[in-house]
């Protein structure tokens, strides 16, 4: 199982619309994914269509057997767990993860993990085979936020696979334009492309759905069309 | 999983270095993005926090 | 009872009796409704009027008009479609028309279902089916043969994996000089005796048609010992001809016969020696693929890019300085140069804005070449690249050449191709650009990669790399003869220096926009190739090797073909006014060594140079230029210091469609004398002496071709409108667009040019015009964003203007389109390989072009003739049968 963990750099920054949209190119082009929400803000259920009303998820339940109970599936086929209701403590979360490598599924499918902005990447128990997507948007917070994690990173001997991709880019700014190129050309772990700012990723949570669906013309389906391809490539290397 | 792989060479950002080493059997990878230091540097002096994270981070590793 | 009826009563009451049998009040009724609407409504006149409800009515006793209406004129459109409409308004000569095709169809329509043929019609439906049918089984049996005999040819060739030419030439068996020697001694030993053992007719044929025999045997083989073997039959076939043509044909008893023959003779020696050089030059091409550069781009050296310029406006140089600033190179070790001889401030200013240096000098001293021996005065970078300052490079242009320089320090020039993105004149009149490879596509497409295996590529003056050490060694660029660029490669040569030639397109310009111009581009390099002959003869000089002394020669006969041209173009003339014997043999003799020796060769030419050059299009550039380059190669060629540098004027524009008489006289002159001969020639047919019948049929055919060279020739001058100021190109590219709602779509751009975007949606838009969008268009993996207009929109595509951009925002926008690297790259695969049956129709169908255009552009006190002529032409093949419309069922 190739796990992916997919988390803002700082709150905000559109990480749960990933999530969800990459799933759902995923599961597009015939790849398994279980997409498992880590976020205490419990908001992936509702890009998947999960009713408003039902609250639950498996920060409910004590165990994780219980929690199976509530696996969903959306209607592109994609599996996912909502977080619920209850507070929960880094333990839980960690756990939580551990558990779903048990998941008895197809092998080759992927596990993909809305995480948090606030708790710290190196707290989850990650391996080399697993994948980290850390969103930035191209402002000077998350410049100085790149440039802190650097340090970490280089300390933390990271043993996992890291990356930081631009999400919400748009390219007619001045500002936006000259920071992508900076760290383009500059920073290691930048992912050699970006996901366009597009007002239908917004729309299509309004709307209950996805971009992909919504949208199918959009460039921003091209840009997970492309992150998808790339993590792919990324899998299997 | 193969089909999406392939696609990314023809999407958006598809890129003419690709196409050019199609041509004529090359790779792309063999391609050298030319990275301007210069333009760089000149973003880095644009932009004060810019300059001043360059310089904190410059004078850590001098240490 | 009826008998007293009859009998008693007065004639006239029996006629009324008969009328009330027959015309009842309905039919009456129906008559005067009918002679109303006749007379009323479709203004017939009173007679016609009042017989056609009769017509109507005695027709209908046999045919069911009613049911069949639609059915019938739809038969009769079929069948009668040069009826000319309303049938009305031109009722007689229409029945004219009418009884003619009646007969033509009567005597060919074949209709299988219809059992009441006449004899002589089933014979000749029986004829036509069985000359299909074999027309048919020749094209199975063909096509089986080709397969089996290609089948033959791979089971053999399958086995070495490298070129059987590589092998050949790589064999140890080579080092030995002696082998060597004998090898070819024998070789040109048994071509002498192929080419000079006489034959008698009947033998010639007989060898004629083995050889031709093995050539179509060969012609679905593919590879390249196939191309050998033709070329090798070409080459002994085409000998024999000249040896035959210098032994046998020349008649020594009639002087006048005897000095025109020697003409023709003398083309014709021109020509197999063109022939011959050409074969070559481009027997094996090289096909040099890019060498990579080191990773670490410390290592690479520092390059200076030279644009110079004279008299171009400002918007032409942009673009160029722009992408040349922007091509992939770090940038320390990039210097870009405006050398401006124009001396103009504002050049000088934009050169400060953008970044780029700006040289100019005192004088103006050797053109262009003294410009850029100035300029490397003031710069010291290791290699300078040139461009023409209309040719905007691609970004990857230095990182696909530089490498030669790295891996072969001798190698002093890397050339690109000069690739046009705007149609030049050819392409322009005859409007059929990226149809027909144009002029100079053999040349960049063939010639220099075939140059590039002898070591002789040719410096082209712009697009090209060239290494500093080795211009200082022969003391800067040669500025002796009006083509610097040839001269100076030479020279670098013969100091022992290799030339590489890389086909792959990294730089696009605007071509030569009339063909005044064009022309004079060509005869600029004609004379300066016939000054480097006279100044500097790459034949005698040394430092060159055989072959390359080869290539140029090839290069300057290929400038000298003005007088042989002339020479083809009026040679069957002689025969017709002047009854001289030219070609003194019999009529079977010349048939059978003429015809299928130039089967032979076009056919080799065919498949040699099938991407590049069409067959017979060739004869069309060559016949456009002949008379223009005739003079000033002869004058460079007696006295070489004459003639000055002319600048190629571009970008220009020509106001109207107009007709380049000026241009055009010569080949009006020849066409005339052609016509004429034609004229007199038929007129010898029918009462001149019938045992000239045979060769006069020759001459004519050889005329009649001529005149079809010589139309196309003239379609050329008729200058189309050139209304753009800025030239579209053509694209097939992914980008984006955001709306103004913050949408984005994913687009295709189609066509750019510098202030506007052709894109295309996969499905509907609501973009309306005056929309502003943003364009996003990336370069590598950087995205740019341009503010853009709606400037128009039709189904899927919208055009978008792009207007006001900051110097950065067009720098990057010359980025995001001129200067991909994949830019020019499909100019060569859009062409199929040529068909000379297909590409003679071509010519064929420019050459009605050509007459019409001349008859149309005639002067105007000729214009009123000319009208009625045509009228009359039109008027008379109206009457013609003509053959009727077939419909199949799927429609």
């Amino acid at each position: 199982m190739q796990r992916i963990f997919v988390k803002g750099i700082k709150g905000g920054i559109g990480s749960t619309s990933v999530v969800a949209n990459l799933a759902c190119v995923l599961k597009k082009s015939d790849v398994d994914v279980i997409a498992i929400d880590l976020d205490a803000k419990s908001d992936l259920g509702l890009h998947f269509g999960l009713k408003w009303t039902s609250t639950k998820g498996w920060s409910n339940e004590s165990n994780f057997e219980d929690a199976l109970l509530h696996f969903r599936k959306d209607s592109d086929g994609v599996l996912f767990l909502p977080f619920g209701d209850n507070e929960v403590t880094l333990e839980d979360i960690v756990s939580t993860v551990n558990h779903c490598k048990k998941l008895d599924y197809n092998a080759s499918s992927w596990l993909l993990f809305d995480c948090p902005a606030h708790i710290n990447i190196s707290h989850y128990p990650l391996k080399e085979d697993d994948i980290v997507i850390e969103l930035v948007t191209c402002d000077a917070i998350c410049h100085s936020l790149i440039y802190k994690r650097l340090q970490t990173l280089k300390t933390a001997e990271s043993t996992w696979k890291h990356f930081f991709v631009v999400n919400r880019y748009n390219s007619a700014s001045v500002l936006e334009f000259d920071l992508f190129s900076l760290w383009q050309s500059t920073l290691p772990f930048m992912a050699p492309f970006f996901i366009n700012s597009d007002e239908v990723i917004k729309e299509a949570t309004a709307n209950r759905n996805v971009a992909l669906n919504c949208a199918p013309y959009s460039v921003a389906n091209d840009d997970f069309e492309t992150l998808a391809g790339w993590l792919v490539s990324k899998a299997a290397l | 999983m193969n089909n999406l792989a392939t696609k990314s060479s023809q999407i958006l950002t598809s890129s003419d270095i690709e196409n050019l080493a199609r041509r004529f059997g090359g790779k792309s990878d063999d391609y050298i993005e030319i990275m301007n230091t210069q333009k760089n540097q000149k973003t880095i002096n644009k932009y004060a926090l810019l300059k001043e994270i360059d310089d904190a981070i410059k004078t850590t590793n001098n240490k | 009872m009826s008998f007293s009826l009859f009998y008693k009563r007065p004639i006239h009451s029996t006629l009324y009796l008969l009328l009330s049998i027959l015309f009842t009040d309905k039919l009456v009724r129906y008559i005067l409704f009918k002679f109303h609407s006749y007379f009323n409504q479709h203004k017939v006149n009173v007679i016609e009027a009042f017989f056609m409800p009769f017509i109507t009515l005695f027709s209908s006793l046999f045919i069911n008009i009613s049911k069949n209406r639609e059915r019938f004129e739809l038969t009769l459109y079929n069948y009668y479609p040069h009826l000319r409409l309303p049938y009305r308004t031109y009722i007689y000569s229409n029945i004219v028309r009418f009884i003619i095709q009646t007969i033509f169809l009567l005597f060919t329509v074949n209709k299988p279902k219809n059992k009441s043929v006449s004899i002589k019609k089933h014979a000749t439906n029986y004829f036509y089916d069985s000359v299909s049918y074999s027309l048919r089984q020749l094209r199975w049996y063909d096509l089986k043969l080709g397969r089996l005999i290609r089948r033959f040819f791979s089971k053999n060739s399958s086995r070495p994996k490298k070129s059987a030419f590589k092998t050949m030439a790589d064999a140890r068996i080579w080092q030995n000089k002696l082998i060597k020697y004998i090898v070819v001694a024998l070789i040109l030993f048994l071509l002498a005796i192929f080419v000079t053992i006489p034959f008698s007719l009947e033998a010639q044929a007989v060898f004629i048609s083995f050889i031709l025999l093995v050539a179509y045997a060969l012609k679905r083989v593919k590879g390249h010992m196939a191309t050998i073997v033709m070329v090798t039959l070409s080459v002994t076939t085409s000998s024999r001809y000249l040896w035959w043509r210098y032994t046998e044909t020349l008649n020594w008893d009639d002087p006048l016969a005897l000095t025109l023959g020697a003409g023709l003779l003398l083309a014709e020696t021109y020509a197999w020696m063109v022939l011959i050089l050409g074969f070559f030059q481009t027997i094996n091409p090289l096909e040099r693929k890019p060498v990579m550069l080191p990773k670490n781009t410390d290592l690479w050296p520092t390059v200076d890019i030279y644009i110079p310029t004279y008299n171009e406006p400002l918007s032409v140089v942009r673009p160029t300085t722009l992408a040349a600033l922007s091509i992939d190179w770090p940038a320390d070790k990039l210097n870009v140069y405006i050398l401006d001889d124009g001396k103009r401030p504002e050049f000088g200013e934009f050169a400060k804005q953008v970044g780029a240096g700006y040289l100019t000098r005192p004088d103006n001293n050797h053109a262009k070449a003294g410009n850029m021996n100035s300029a490397m005065r003031y710069t010291n970078g290791d290699y300078i690249a040139i461009f023409d300052c209309d040719h905007v490079p691609a970004r990857s242009f230095l990182q696909m050449t530089m490498g030669q320089f790295l891996k072969d320090s001798k190698v002093c020039l890397v050339q690109t191709p000069h690739h046009f993105f705007s149609a030049d004149p050819f392409e322009r009149n005859l409007n059929n650009h990226s149809q027909i490879p144009n002029e100079n596509m053999l040349f960049y497409g063939l010639i220099q990669d075939g140059n590039d295996m002898w070591d002789a590529t040719f410096f082209c003056g712009s697009c090209a790399v060239l290494k500093r050490e080795a211009l200082d060694e022969i003391g800067g660029f040669a500025f002796e003869t009006v083509t610097e660029d040839a001269h100076t490669a030479l020279r670098m040569q013969r100091a022992g220096y290799k030339t590489a030639y890389i086909n792959i397109p990294q730089a696009a310009g605007l071509a030569t926009d009339s063909l005044s111009a064009h022309i004079g581009q060509r005869i600029r390099w004609a004379r300066g190739m016939a000054q480097i002959f006279r100044l500097d003869n790459p034949l005698l000089g040394k430092g060159l090797n055989i072959p390359q002394r080869l290539c140029y020669l090839n290069a300057m006969l290929h400038f000298l073909s003005g007088i042989p041209r002339i020479v083809f173009l009026t040679a069957p003339l002689a025969l017709i006014y002047f009854n001289a014997y030219i070609i003194y043999a019999p009529f079977l003799a010349i048939f059978i060594y003429v015809v299928p020796t130039l089967i032979q060769i076009k056919a080799t030419n065919s498949r040699i140079q099938g991407k590049y050059r069409y067959s017979f299009w060739g004869e069309v550039y060559e016949s456009v230029l002949a008379w223009y380059i005739l003079k000033p190669t002869t004058v460079a060629l007696f006295n070489p210091n004459k003639g000055k540098f002319n600048v190629t004027e571009k970008g220009g524009l020509n106001d109207e469609e107009h007709y380049d008489w000026g241009i055009s006289k010569p080949y009006l002159v020849l066409l005339a004398i052609n016509l004429l001969g034609m004229l007199v020639g038929i007129l010898r047919l029918f009462f001149g002496d019938p045992t000239q019948v045979g060769v006069l049929l020759i001459s004519m055919g050889w005329a009649l071709y001529n005149i079809i060279i010589l139309g196309a020739a003239v379609a050329v001058a008729a200058e189309a409108r050139q209304v753009r100021h800025s030239h579209r190109v053509k694209a097939n590219f992914p980008a984006g667009v955001r709306l103004a709602n913050g949408h984005t779509l994913k687009v295709k751009i189609t066509d750019y040019s510098d202030n506007g975007v052709g894109i295309e949606t996969e499905h509907a838009h609501s973009c309306r015009v005056n929309d502003k969008i943003e364009l996003l268009m990336s370069r590598g993996n950087k995205q740019f964003s341009f503010a853009t207009h709606v400037c128009n929109t039709r189904g899927n595509q919208i055009g978008l203007t792009i207007k006001d951009l900051s110097l950065e925002k067009q720098r990057a926008f010359i980025q995001c389109t001129f200067s991909r690297a994949d830019a020019w790259l499909d100019w060569q695969n859009n062409f199929r390989h040529d068909r000379p049956s297909y590409s003679f129709k071509e010519v064929q169908k420019t050459s009605l072009r050509g007459f019409s255009n001349l008859l149309f552009h005639a002067p105007r006190a000729l214009q009123p003739t000319i009208q009625f002529i045509t009228n009359i032409v039109v008027y008379v093949n109206s009457f013609t049968p003509k053959r009727p419309i077939v419909h199949n069922n799927y429609d």
